[in-house]
């Protein structure tokens, strides 16, 4: 290792012809640290780990690894890393034994070890006894517990999950998770994605929130709830409305119509005030109101208040009639 | 690992014995018997050897780079089609080592199908089928090498399966067939245009030195073809080890 950081990014950007898939990222992961990048479908989370792991090449900028460069030094960082996508890539030609030992093997382990190691994390996973199946016999819970399985028998400094949790059910789920935590607890870090986002909130020390490319904020969660708007204002309708008043459109709320619901939700710095204000603004357009609550605004208020913002700068406020 | 992946590429074949390894030399016998010992008679001698003796060494030649071509080409296009590549990638394997293990897993498979073919000619009566050892040897290294790395080349640029049909059709097939598995270059000296372009043909030039090596009949000058071979070969491998480095269709 040159250094002790195992993550070190330094404006590293990845282009496809027009499209800035990421956008000069530029942050770093501690040792030990449970890292979480959140994002909607096409954010870049996966093209940044891609780069990261050797699959895609940076357009601009690069990355380090302990300390190693990705594009020089490869071959040192990529014996750091243990990689889980998203998408089942195992080896459909073999049982899901040589699909461990292979890539093991792949990875430097000694040939006698390498079926040791496949034995260790099969049982260790509950896969055992699926070890002759070829991998597209199994359930895709299966098939996520195998490539969190196989990321884990190069003994990996730092591993990263690509939607570890996407698809399970929630015994599934919970297993997974437990086993994430279980490798938190030996001091590997981890970088995972995730769409979940009470997950990230219960799983992370840090999250990165991504958005067309970019990283748009990042912090522990409860840090990135503080300086966001804390709270969240829930008003129920009497009836369907077509769009927003135009007082609520401004700067002062970032208000959302559920139309399923017949519901407004904003977040909000000071959940009482705005939520007095909003019901006059309210009144004042003629449309009336059945109830309202204010509550403290989780991760993923903050998540879509973010997310929706970036994304349509011109316009603060989104009425998603058909969510 | 390096040897992880030769030997996952070799497991391959090896496990599928009856279509990778029996379909090949089930074709090659065909050959022998409707060619060689039913045809052969009638044809008479070639170059003072039996029609099959003269045959047989473009048989093997057509054999083995046929399948050294069609292992890494096909296991490559798998690899990348469902994405195993992948984790192969991501190892600490240098591009130079994936390579090598994808190129020799194919002459490997290349030189068992020759093998194969040649210990069956020995069988054969009236069949002479190893006169220069060491020039048996050296050509069929140097020609699996050669179509391994052509494979691999392939392997890479096939977006799909049909892609590699097509390089084997309309490329391997034409210049095996027209390098002289059937004939002698005295039988086509009367076609002027053909007799000029077969002795361009890097199969001829295989052919013609693995026929020196079987029966001691070479009909183009050894050296310069055995040369021009390794070098073709050297060069070959040298682009499959750039396209990987590059990532050409490897990565985004």
């Amino acid at each position: 290792m040159k250094n002790d950081v195992p993550v070190q990014l330094f404006d590293i950007s990845k282009r496809f012809g027009d499209t800035l898939a990421v956008d000069s990222a530029d942050f770093s992961i501690q040792k030990g640290e449970f890292f979480g990048l959140l994002g909607p479908n096409g954010a870049g989370k996966t093209t940044l780990i891609k780069m990261l792991i050797g699959l895609a090449n940076p357009t601009e900028g690069t990355a380090e690894i302990f300390g190693y460069d990705i594009n020089e030094d490869y071959q040192d960082v990529h014996s750091y890393i243990g990689f889980a996508p998203a998408e089942a890539n195992l080896d459909r030609e073999f049982s899901i034994f040589d699909n461990l030992r292979f890539h093991a093997g792949y990875n430097g382990v000694s040939p006698r070890e390498q079926s040791e190691r496949a034995e260790q994390q099969l049982k260790k996973f509950d896969l055992w006894e699926k070890r002759d199946n070829k991998p597209y016999e199994l359930s895709t819970g299966m098939r996520k517990k195998l490539l969190f399985a196989r990321s884990m028998i190069i003994e990996p400094k730092i591993v990263i999950l690509d939607e570890p949790t996407a698809g399970l059910d929630l015994e599934t789920k919970e297993a997974v998770q437990n086993n994430i935590k279980k490798i938190t607890e030996e001091g590997v870090t981890i970088l995972f994605t995730t769409h979940q986002i009470d997950e990230a909130e219960r799983l992370c020390d840090r999250v990165a929130i991504m958005n067309e490319g970019k990283v748009i904020e990042i912090g522990p969660p409860e840090e990135l709830l503080k300086s966001g708007q804390g709270d969240l204002v829930r008003i129920k309708l009497t009836e369907y409305i077509d769009s927003l008043p135009n007082e609520l459109t401004g700067d002062g709320y970032r208000a959302d119509f559920v139309r399923e619901e017949k519901e407004i939700k904003a977040t909000v710095a000071d959940g009482a005030e705005a939520a007095a204000d909003i019901m006059k603004i309210l009144h004042g357009a003629g449309i009336a109101t059945k109830a309202v609550q204010v509550e403290k605004a989780s991760l993923e208020d903050l998540f879509l208040q973010l997310t929706s913002e970036d994304s349509s700068e011109d316009s603060q406020i989104n009425s998603s009639g058909g969510s | 690992m390096f040897l992880t992946l030769l030997k996952r590429e070799v497991f391959r074949y090896v496990k599928n014995p009856s279509v990778t390894i029996g379909t090949p030399i089930l074709s090659q016998i065909l050959y022998i018997i409707v060619f060689g010992l039913v045809l052969g008679p009638r044809i008479g001698s070639v170059a003072n050897h039996s029609y099959i003796s003269f045959m047989l060494p473009g048989l093997v030649m057509m054999a083995l780079i046929t399948n050294s071509f069609m292992n890494p080409g096909w296991s490559l296009y798998m690899a990348r089609h469902f994405d195993w590549i992948d984790p192969i990638l991501s190892s600490p394997m240098s591009s130079t080592q994936i390579v090598s293990a994808y190129i020799l897993a194919g002459v490997l498979r290349g030189l068992l199908v020759a093998a194969v073919l040649i210990i069956v000619a020995l069988i054969l009566p009236t069949v002479v089928a190893v006169t220069h050892l060491p020039f048996v040897l050296i050509y069929l290294l140097v020609v699996a090498f050669l179509g391994s790395s052509l494979g691999t080349i392939v392997g890479l640029w096939a977006d799909k399966f049909d892609h590699i049909v097509l390089a084997q059709t309309f490329a391997l097939f034409p210049l095996v067939f027209l390098g002289g598995v059937f004939y002698s270059l005295e039988m086509i000296e009367d076609i002027y245009i053909l007799s000029t372009l077969v002795k361009f043909n890097p199969v001829t030039h295989m052919i013609n030195g693995l026929r020196y090596g079987m029966i001691g009949v070479a009909e183009l000058y050894i050296p310069f073809g055995l040369t021009g071979l390794v070098v073709l070969a050297s060069i070959l491998f040298l682009v499959c080890v750039w396209l990987f480095r590059r990532g050409y269709k490897l990565r985004i």
